[in-house]
């Protein structure tokens, strides 16, 4: 049963239609015999109405091609990809370390780059930054990185946890694979194979939920088959933490906070 | 979960940035505050609810952003004042201006009055609606309604026609 009385709020539920048939007759009969409190319920309906004509048809404002969703998700991809060249310089420099003589406790200064491992590094910054070679094969010569043709970044999809077994069956038998990280809701989204002078290393990207991304990083050992003290650099925004294990040393890129590189790192050093 | 559907976001779109206008009294600001609620819902689209209503999902980015925004200005406003010994929130004679030219009362109101009057009145958004958007009880939804259409009724009869002495006017930098 309803009291004698509406209350404001059920007169502002009135107003904005949110009451059920009812009720509603209910406050239509109360506002015919109390003409000063329909009247003043008048004027916010003539506000709201008043609300609507100012703000009436956004979708004639002058257009903002920025706010596209295509532009913004093609920005987005240039992001992600300018993190992927600066992991990719990060674990160059790890690999400049192996080869180069740089020292582990010398962790926040950068190695002196020698022009042979400089070399490594900037293609390997073209290869993730340049939109061309994404899209397309591209072998680069030289002494530094070839891209071959089954190599290009993977797309997220429903084969890339396959083919990226796949690439790594054929060029790190004896490695370890990368491994599935699902459950922890970490998605592959991406794989690149890489060649050194001492054979094929490969990045492999992870993504969890929020969008971040980490990335494991195998190569063969440097010169002289020099194997790598467990290490760790921080770079900027980016943490490398690298060692070695059998055939290969390993790599991998993180945030400095993203508690996922302590999982991957762990499950890698234990495999 | 599909990826989000750019169709689908292009039709929300205007309506995103007449509510980001009715925060920020801005145009510019309004479109930057737009982006970054894009970006946001793309990169966290699998945290939607897949049968959550997409708009009010949008808006309550939006809204998030604003008032985080808001609160980081308040924080710079705050480290300036210690600096400089004034207060920075006087809104500028430009902004009093702009103001003028459209509707006051309105533009006076708080934020916080305004989101509700633009998510009711304009959107038509349920209560419930606007209490999920706003995070905010579907209790203090009606009693800040209220509130909100009295002030406006208030500001716009003029019973508060002196000037607040700090404006509620202000831009999100």
């Amino acid at each position: 049963m309803n009291p004698r009385h509406p209350t404001e709020q059920d007169l502002h539920a009135y107003l904005d239609d949110q009451l059920d048939a009812e009720r509603r007759q209910w406050i239509e009969s109360w506002l015919q015999a109390n003409p000063d409190q329909s009247a003043e319920l008048e004027k916010w309906r003539v506000d709201a109405r008043r609300l609507r004509a100012r703000y009436a048809n956004p979708e004639q404002w002058p257009d903002n091609p920025a706010l596209d969703p295509a532009a913004i998700r093609r920005r987005q991809r240039a992001n992600s990809q300018r993190w992927l060249a600066t992991a990719a310089m990060l674990v160059m420099a790890v690999g400049i370390g192996m080869t180069g003589g740089w020292k582990v406790h010398d962790m926040m200064t950068p190695p002196s780059i020698s022009a042979q491992p400089m070399a490594d590094a900037v293609q390997a910054y073209r290869l993730f930054t340049d939109n061309v070679s994404l899209n397309r094969n591209t072998a680069i010569d030289g002494n530094g990185i070839v891209d071959a043709s089954d190599t290009a970044v993977t797309e997220p999809d429903a084969n890339s946890r396959e083919r990226i077994v796949k690439l790594f069956q054929a060029h790190f038998s004896d490695g370890i694979m990368p491994p599935d990280l699902s459950a922890a809701g970490l998605e592959m989204t991406g794989a690149r194979l890489l060649a050194t002078d001492q054979g094929p290393a490969a990045m492999v990207v992870y993504r969890d939920q929020t969008g971040r991304q980490m990335m494991m990083y195998i190569r063969p050992p440097g010169a002289g088959n020099h194997m790598l003290e467990p290490g760790k650099r921080i770079d900027g925004k980016l943490m490398a933490q690298y060692w070695s294990k059998g055939n290969y040393n390993y790599a991998v890129v993180s945030q400095p906070d993203d508690p996922n590189a302590a999982m991957l790192e762990e499950m890698l050093r234990e495999s | 979960m599909n990826p989000p559907d750019d169709d689908q976001l292009r039709e929300v779109l205007p309506r995103l940035r007449r509510f980001a206008v009715s925060l920020t009294q801005n145009p510019s600001d309004a479109d930057d505050l737009v982006q970054s609620t894009l970006e946001k819902a793309i990169s966290h689209w699998q945290r939607r609810h897949p049968d959550g209503d997409l708009r009010a999902w949008l808006f309550s980015i939006l809204y998030r952003q604003f008032i985080d925004g808001r609160r980081r200005a308040g924080r710079y406003a705050r480290l300036m004042q210690l600096f400089t010994g004034e207060p920075q929130t006087s809104a500028s004679a430009e902004d009093i201006v702009v103001a003028n030219a459209t509707w006051e009362a309105f533009d006076r109101l708080s934020p916080e009055h305004r989101a509700l009057l633009m998510l009711v009145s304009v959107e038509g958004l349920s209560y419930r609606e606007v209490s999920e958007t706003l995070d905010i009880p579907i209790g203090t939804v009606m009693s800040r309604l209220s509130r909100a259409r009295r002030s406006l009724r208030d500001l716009d009869e003029g019973t508060s026609r002196e000037k607040p002495s700090t404006p509620s006017l202000w831009r999100l930098k």
